[in-house]
């Protein structure tokens, strides 16, 4: 076995184990943070005028009763085998409520990030070279990193969904019989919406690390030994910066999803950040609990893959037999 | 050159800098007209901003300079009352956040071992999750009462201001003259406040002005989502009124114009300061 | 002539300071060109002038250069394609950094490909083995096929320099390329440049702060003191008859010469070093070291870097604690770890740091950082302790208004004389100084080194003088102790291991040190 994998197989098993370690910590921080807190929980949710029976079945319904430990325990290996719970507010299976809202959420939040990856990365690289389009694209990236995501959403809806050009559809209310990927017009508003909120991101963070990387004493030298600016952007910085920046393309799926829940609630999408700001509205914590543990599940997914390039393509790793 | 002129040379620097800089003034001027909207719109208010002043979603007219909303009620009244709270609250937020962050940060920067490693580890994990998320978290268990959300929302971004500082910090306890003061017998806490608040305070300073922009971004989200305090505030109006743009975009657009310029002019501000330091230190 | 520089001057923006001021310069075929100078002289600007490039922020306020026909800086200078083609071929750079020239995605092969594309020339295998062995590395394919990181500091530098010839150019630029490298390699470097010059006929300006190094590699030798030119000569020439007092300046600050004070009392011994074995972590830095220390006595314990000598210096202050055996104070058994001692024995023994920039407050005035030292060390209440603090940077050197300022407004000298004020303030017995002239020029060096003479009269210290420079030992001590890989080589009185070292090694470091006579 060459001694690169050698190397990255002893790193590669140490960052699972971490990312496993990370699942299970963020696991405890979300039950703790919902329902193992000081205070009477089912009074809490329930308000000042439930009634005892109200509170004793809610009580049995979470296992309140039992020791915290136990509680997360149950929670815990619930959403191994796959129970998710049942909804406090609608009674029926978490699993059933999300199941379609999962797959509208993921439909766009996959899309844009297809878009916006290649686009970030594009963008980025122009705008290293300093020069107009640099001025251009860093205005346009400032101003959209100060906005909040609803205001994005909104503009867009101002200006294409009715405000001023009416060309598309100012809400995505998807018909729940058919698939989202059917209704594209119904999603070209918030797919975009997505894609704006999390371009800036990328494009910020890969114009520093390519500047940062042309800076360097190896680039300088090329550059007085005659090589030419592409050649530099291209040959020499950019293979040295591809793990930072496919961290950094992990960061931008962070922001996707926590896009969803402004984007969903502009469009009127029935996705899981609709669902979830319904869940908190009705203080439906089993509901909120399954949401935020897949969205950092899947994010902690993204940045463990994140990591393993960077370790494959990190030159520094490299042998040469 | 003698010590003083030196000296003199080097302290005037940083506002001479920022003087010139138009990014300065267009922010400064930005901000200041938001929060004296803010400050002073309850008083100027032509009607109640509660009240029924005319049919649904009018259009701009004598009585209503902005029109009117999908209830009736004013919206230039309803703009100029809406702010106060949110600027109240977007600034608490991130002073207690940007507090508990900087303790955190240098307690774990101090003292090493551990302890620090495990809370450290409990803090990266912790920023895997969207700060929104975060915030719904906690609204989700404990309501949004204004007190719960400003709480909240500082709470979500402790763990980010508290790995800045603890970098922060961590530059500042290898350095000599960090050894040379634990040498002589400091203790730690004559450590903490003589050697590493002076020399992580621009860094705090830095990161304050982060968490204002932040905090009043996840304020602004949250009234747009619903979990607004007060009768009136900017995001709820955005966000009751989306549905009648087609007729009265005024309802919607004036809002949004007003946050967008103060969170722009935030955003020009910090931008100036952070150049004016850098080029200061590059000297 | 291959190269011409005519009036250059270099400033920062337009009306800023000037970096390079008036400079004139010409090179001819074949020969070594030394560039002899201090940090701010403009050593650097003027090397990347000659390859047509300026700094950020600098602009070109007069003059021209020109090298092999082509203009690189001024009126009718060359742009864009032109330039490109100039650079790497017609004049070539080897940076100070010896990473600083390898792509580190980019195997060897690849590197001398890359440069050759560049300029659309065919460079054969042949050719590249040639150059690597020329420099004394091997020009088999298997070498070629390595990545940066796999070869040593010097083997990156020696590729470097082939890099740097692979294309026969008329002008080769060496910035300060020499550093940090061991004393072996740095004499191999300035061998092969000589070598180089004269075999492939181009111009090599060897830039260097190093005086003993530019004399051993080049035939002329120019002075540069901020921005000007102030002398130029040959190295015997300027040795028996520098006129300019800068050069003087210079030159004495190299030169071997002085002996310490005569010790106090070499008999007692303060200090005591049994078996002292440290690292870091997995790594092990230092093993089975004995050394002593007499009252009144210095005693320089000398090494390259690598050797284990700040690890020493931190071990016996207390400020490295993973180490194993035993230090003495008096005969008493000290603490690894500098909080488990008690105050007499902190107060007794004190550390100066290398780093000048690093070493103080840079949020408060020195003088208070001073009586810091005073105030936990000696229990004086603030004002005692502060009027100490003034008294000890006098007898440094300082005024009182030294006391006032805040370190940045300090120069680097100033800022290790008030380090050291720091360390005196505390009243110690053993004073510990750790390669404290090591981040200075060399005229600055002097200075610190005289004081520390004096001081150490004045006071009766005894002095633990880490250091990688033989000669300053010569100046200092009384005694020597040779480091090399964390083991002590040898060690004896000053004079006698300097007349008549014992290993091949510290004669070269003996060699290395000053210019004789």
């Amino acid at each position: 076995m060459s001694r690169t994998t050698q190397v990255s197989t002893r790193l590669i098993i140490r960052r699972v184990l971490t990312g496993v370690a990370m699942l299970v910590t963020v696991s405890v921080l979300v039950f703790v943070a919902t329902q193992a807190l000081p205070g009477d929980i089912a009074r809490t949710i329930l308000g000042q005028n439930a009634t005892a029976e109200q509170l004793t079945q809610l009580r049995g319904e979470l296992g309140l009763d039992l020791p915290v430990w136990q509680q997360y325990l149950h929670w815990a290996t619930g959403l191994l085998t796959g129970d998710l719970g049942t909804s406090l507010a609608s009674g029926s299976p978490v699993a059933e409520l999300l199941r379609v809202r999962v797959l509208n959420s993921l439909t766009v939040v996959l899309i844009a990030l297809v878009i916006t990856l290649p686009l970030g990365l594009l963008l980025g690289l122009a705008a290293a070279r300093r020069g107009p389009a640099d001025v251009g694209i860093s205005a346009a990236v400032q101003t959209i990193l100060s906005l909040p995501e609803f205001v994005v959403g909104i503009v867009l809806v101002v200006l294409f969904g009715g405000g001023l050009f009416r060309w598309l559809p100012p809400t995505s209310p998807l018909d729940p019989r058919q698939l989202a990927w059917n209704q594209p017009r119904l999603l070209i508003l918030p797919i975009a919406t997505m894609v704006l909120i999390a371009l800036p991101h990328l494009v910020e963070a890969t114009k520093t690390l390519l500047r940062e990387e042309l800076a360097s004493d190896y680039v300088r030298w090329a550059r007085l030994s005659g090589l030419g600016d592409v050649r530099l952007l291209t040959g020499y910085a950019l293979p040295n910066v591809l793990g930072p920046i496919s961290q950094v393309a992990g960061v931008t799926v962070n922001y996707l999803l926590g896009g969803v829940v402004a984007v969903e609630t502009v469009f009127a999408f029935p996705g899981i950040g609709s669902e979830l700001v319904a869940a908190v509205a009705a203080r439906d914590i089993v509901v909120v609990q399954v949401i935020a543990i897949g969205i950092a599940a899947v994010l902690l997914v993204t940045f463990l893959i994140a990591d393993l390039i960077g370790l494959l393509t990190n030159p520094r790793l490299r042998r040469s037999r | 050159m003698s010590l003083h002129a030196q000296h003199s040379k080097t302290s005037t620097s940083v506002w001479h800098f920022l003087r010139s800089d138009p990014r300065l003034w267009a922010g400064a001027v930005a901000v200041a007209a938001v929060v004296l909207l803010a400050i002073a719109g309850p008083w100027l208010a032509p009607h109640d901003p509660s009240a029924f002043v005319g049919r649904l979603y009018l259009r701009p007219n004598a009585t209503s300079w902005l029109g009117t909303d999908v209830l009736g009620r004013d919206v230039l009244s309803r703009l100029l009352a809406g702010g106060r709270l949110f600027l109240i609250q977007g600034l608490a937020a991130a002073t207690f956040g940007v507090l508990a962050g900087v303790l955190l940060g240098i307690l774990l920067g101090v003292t090493k071992g551990r302890t620090a490693a495990f809370l450290l580890f409990c803090s990266d994990s912790v920023m895997v999750i969207p700060q929104i998320l975060l915030v719904l978290l906690i609204l989700a268990a404990f309501g949004s009462a204004p007190l719960t959300l400003t709480i909240a929302v500082a709470l979500a971004q402790v763990a980010y201001t508290a790995r800045v500082i603890f970098a922060a910090t961590g530059r500042v306890t290898t350095e000599d003259y960090y050894r040379a003061a634990r040498a002589v017998g400091m203790g730690t806490g004559s450590l903490v406040l003589r050697e590493v608040l002076p020399n992580v305070a621009p860094a705090v300073l830095v990161e304050y002005g982060v968490r204002l922009s932040i905090s009043f971004v996840a304020l602004a989200s949250l009234s747009y989502l619903g979990f607004g305090s007060g009768d009136v505030d900017w995001g709820a109006m955005i966000h009751e009124n989306q549905g009648g743009i087609a007729l009265q975009p005024w309802a919607v657009v004036a809002p949004v114009l007003v946050l967008a310029a103060f969170l722009l002019g935030m955003n020009l501000l910090r931008d100036a300061v952070a150049r004016a330091l850098a080029a200061r230190s590059a000297r | 002539m291959t190269a011409q520089v005519a009036e250059l001057s270099i400033g920062v923006g337009s009306d800023g300071p000037l970096i390079v001021d008036g400079l004139e310069l010409e090179l001819a075929a074949g020969e070594v060109v030394g560039i002899a100078g201090e940090t701010g002289s403009g050593k650097t600007t003027l090397g990347l002038a000659l390859l047509g490039h300026l700094g950020p922020g600098l602009q070109l306020r007069r003059g021209r250069v020109s090298a092999a026909g082509v203009e690189l800086l001024g009126p009718a200078a060359a742009t864009g394609s032109q330039l490109r083609a100039a650079r790497g071929r017609t004049i070539a750079y080897v940076p100070q950094d010896p990473a600083g020239a390898l792509a580190p995605h980019l195997r060897l092969e690849a590197a001398f490909a890359e440069l050759a594309r560049a300029h659309r020339v065919e460079l054969s295998p042949d050719r590249r083995a040639e150059l690597l062995t020329r420099v004394g590395l091997p020009g088999d394919d298997a070498f070629a096929r390595r990545y940066p990181h796999e070869l040593s500091g010097g083997q990156q530098q020696r590729v470097a320099i082939a890099l740097a010839f692979c294309l026969t150019p008329s002008v080769v630029v060496m910035d300060e390329p020499t550093t940090g490298l061991d004393v072996t390699t740095k004499l191999l470097i300035a061998d092969l440049a000589r070598e180089l010059a004269a075999s492939e006929g181009a111009s090599v300006v060897f830039i260097s702060h190093d005086l003993p190094l530019l004399f051993r590699v080049a035939q002329r030798l120019v002075v540069m003191h901020e921005g000007r030119v102030v002398e130029t000569g040959t190295p015997t020439a300027l040795l028996e008859h520098a006129e300019h007092p800068y050069t003087q300046r210079l030159l004495a600050a190299w030169r071997l010469g002085g002996s310490p004070a005569p010790a106090s009392d070499g008999t007692r011994q303060v200090l005591s070093v049994r078996g002292l074995s440290a690292g870091y972590g997995d790594v092990q830095i230092l093993h089975d070291l004995d050394l002593s220390l007499g009252v009144g006595e210095c005693l320089a314990v000398v090494g390259e870097s690598g050797s284990g000598k700040t690890t020493t210096a931190r071990a016996i202050s207390g400020l490295h604690a993973e180490h194993s055996g035993r230090i003495l104070l008096y005969g008493e058994p000290l603490a690894a770890e500098v909080a488990k001692r008690d105050r007499a024995q902190r107060r007794a023994i004190q550390y100066v740091f290398q780093n000048p920039w690093g070493s103080l407050n840079p949020r408060r005035r020195v003088g208070a950082s001073v009586a810091i030292t005073a105030q936990y060390l000696r229990g004086l209440n603030r004002s005692d302790a502060e009027a100490l603090a003034v008294q000890t940077l006098r007898d440094v050197g300082l005024r009182a208004d030294h006391a006032q300022a805040m370190p940045q407004h300090l120069s680097g000298g100033q800022r290790q004389r008030a380090a050291l004020a720091r360390a005196l303030a505390a009243g110690p017995e053993v004073l510990v100084c750790d390669e404290v002239t090591s981040s200075l020029d060399a005229s600055v060096q002097a200075d610190i080194v005289a004081l520390l003479k004096q001081i150490q009269a004045e006071r009766g210290l005894s002095m633990v003088f880490i250091t990688h420079d033989l000669a300053l030992a010569g100046e200092l001590a009384h005694r020597v102790a040779v480091l090399k890989d964390g083991r002590l080589l040898e060690t004896g009185p000053t004079r006698d291991v300097l007349a008549h070292p014992q290993h091949d090694y510290t004669a070269e470091l003996v060699r290395a040190a000053r210019l004789a006579g």
